[in-house]
């Protein structure tokens, strides 16, 4: 685009944006392919099929990767459409919690809105926590030191911080490297695919060992047990509304933002799968694998040796340290946007964009802080009973499923019922959407989302029903306390004339012209 | 249970091309002058 279509691009972007109420406050910079690769980098399939591959191998043996991916990646990709289809009927950096407080009303919104919060502490935390869980006895095998839970939560708050700096201080930094996350992402699996296909010690499997049925390692029955290692897959697929978090940054939202989400979604299947694949065909003892601390590093070294595995090992670490980077990024934007609405205690503060480096600097911090929060709950419970048979990974990343699900669903629901109320009609339909497609996609999307939700909280994750049931009652109490005086929704900034509105740029306006390109 | 495999795949690929292929069309047939912006109940006041 060039720069006279490009400013005339943001004229018009900003000029829908104030239809909502609201101000250009964040830099509007983000082309189609950082909107996408933010998405890409969070759904990181180096991070969630990587970290929670023990997890799926142990409950769906191989076939977990030749079935279990197909099966997860289908219903994703129908609700990343139907959540694009909302994104470009209502482009907020608010996204979820918006699209529910104004499809309905606010009080649905601001429910929406701490759920996706929970959900998004989980991805966080459940993030930064497999990049110390894969470093940490990296570290330990180079620095001579042993792995324990403790060293590992020193290391995940060391990522946390420096994501946190990051975050708050390198605007373009992380713009730039989450571009080349995206990259990165797509080289490594090249490197693990070309790696493993022609430099194995052994000849891989035959390509049916992929879509073997019937072996767990587990004491469950193979079928219950298959629905419990979905949430590899599950997990994996969490994140991809960053691209409608970061709407208000990025130039031609409508069209972007909603094919940022959908392509994020399509090729994380496309490479997941490739890199799943081919990580599969080189086990040789799936019991040895399933069983060890880490199935995904076992298989690795056995199958590449000690120090070209350790290589490959080092390169897929540092993607998931990316992608904590990302999710922080997007997280921060959905808490600015729920703050500007007054929906937080101390919102002003939360709300506030730091006029020198142009980013929501408190909310970054705050969500450090929870993030790390939630890990050490978990860490003092186990160190108060060590023998709980979950894993850290496998309640972090639940409890974001959980959470993020519930927050995607919600606005479907809410869409399809004003839908048949007549309030929501198609001329309120941005540039991208489903036509016809679209209502027999949103029931599609809701049946899983449901049925998800419910596979992710039984036994031996049943300590994620109790976080997300006392997260739960948190929120009640919060909705009597607090909501019910403090919250005015979205739809309040309606009230903000538009005189305030340009009165708010024009802040901004000044050091945008001295740093456009 | 690799015919089942390689049908899911295919199903997912080809799922994937169907909504590109029906978003990208929405897309082209956009019409701004027909489009009302959703903002919420208080906007129709």
């Amino acid at each position: 685009m060039d720069h006279q279509n490009k400013q005339r691009q943001l004229q018009e972007d900003k000029k829908y944006l104030n239809q909502f109420g609201y101000a250009q406050e964040l830099l509007r910079d983000m082309g189609g392919f950082s909107n996408f690769a933010i998405s890409f980098s969070i759904i990181s399939i180096l991070t969630g099929a990587v970290s929670l591959y023990t997890h799926g191998l142990y409950y769906g043996g191989p076939g977990m990767m030749g079935l279990g991916w197909p099966i997860v990646s289908f219903f994703v990709l129908l609700i990343a459409a139907s959540m694009a289809e909302l994104t470009s009927a209502i482009p907020t950096a608010g996204a979820l919690y918006h699209w529910a407080a104004i499809l309905a009303n606010k009080r649905w919104g601001w429910y929406t809105a701490w759920i996706n919060l929970i959900g998004q502490v989980g991805i966080v935390a459940g993030i930064d926590y497999s990049f110390a869980l894969f470093a940490d006895p990296l570290l330990a095998g180079s620095f001579g030191y042993t792995s324990t839970e403790t060293t590992t939560l020193i290391v995940f708050a060391v990522t946390l911080l420096l994501h946190g700096i990051l975050n708050h201080i390198g605007i373009r930094v992380v713009a730039r490297l989450n571009d080349f996350s995206a990259w990165y992402h797509i080289g490594v699996v090249v490197i693990l695919v070309v790696s493993l296909a022609f430099f194995t010690k052994d000849s891989l499997q035959p390509v049916e060992y992929l879509f073997q049925v019937g072996q767990t390692f587990s004491d469950k029955p193979y079928m219950i047990a298959f629905l419990i290692g979905l949430l590899q897959a599950q997990w994996t697929y969490t994140g991809y509304d960053a691209s409608a978090h970061t709407i208000e940054e990025t130039v031609h939202p409508r069209v972007r933002a909603p094919w940022g989400i959908f392509s994020s979604v399509a090729f994380s299947f496309i490479f997941g799968f490739l890199m799943l694949s081919v990580v599969t065909l080189s086990i040789k003892d799936a019991a040895a694998a399933a069983t060890s601390d880490n199935a995904y590093i076992y298989i690795i070294t056995q199958a590449l040796g000690g120090t070209f595995g350790g290589v490959v090992l080092w390169l897929v670490t540092f993607a998931m340290w990316f992608c904590g980077l990302s999710s922080i990024t997007s997280f921060s934007r959905m808490m600015y946007a729920f703050s500007r609405d007054k929906g937080m205690p101390w919102s002003r503060q939360w709300a506030e964009i730091s006029k020198k480096y142009r980013t929501p600097a408190k909310a970054i911090w705050l969500v450090v802080i929870l993030s790390f929060a939630l890990a050490l709950v978990d860490y003092i419970i186990k160190t108060v009973n060590p023998n709980t048979a979950y894993t850290t990974i496998a309640f972090l990343t639940a409890v974001s499923v959980v959470g993020l699900y519930v927050a995607y669903g919600i606005p479907i629901y809410l869409k399809l019922r004003a839908e048949a109320k007549g309030t929501f009609q198609a001329k309120h339909l941005g540039p991208w959407n489903l036509g016809r497609w679209s209502k027999p996609i949103n029931v599609l999307s809701l049946i899983w989302i449901g049925f998800i939700s419910i596979m992710m909280i039984i036994p031996p994750n049943e300590n994620a029903a109790y976080a997300l049931a006392a997260m739960f009652a948190i929120l009640l109490i919060m909705d009597f306390a607090y909501y019910k005086n403090n919250f005015e929704g979205p739809e309040a900034a309606l009230n903000t004339s538009l005189e305030d509105i340009l009165k708010k740029e024009e802040r901004y306006s000044a050091q945008d012209n001295t740093h456009s390109v | 249970m690799m015919i089942l495999g390689f049908f899911l795949l295919l199903l997912v690929l080809a799922a994937a091309v169907a909504i590109g292929y029906k978003a990208n069309q929405s897309v082209r047939n956009f019409d701004e002058r027909s489009h009302e912006s959703f903002i919420g109940h208080k906007a129709k006041k």
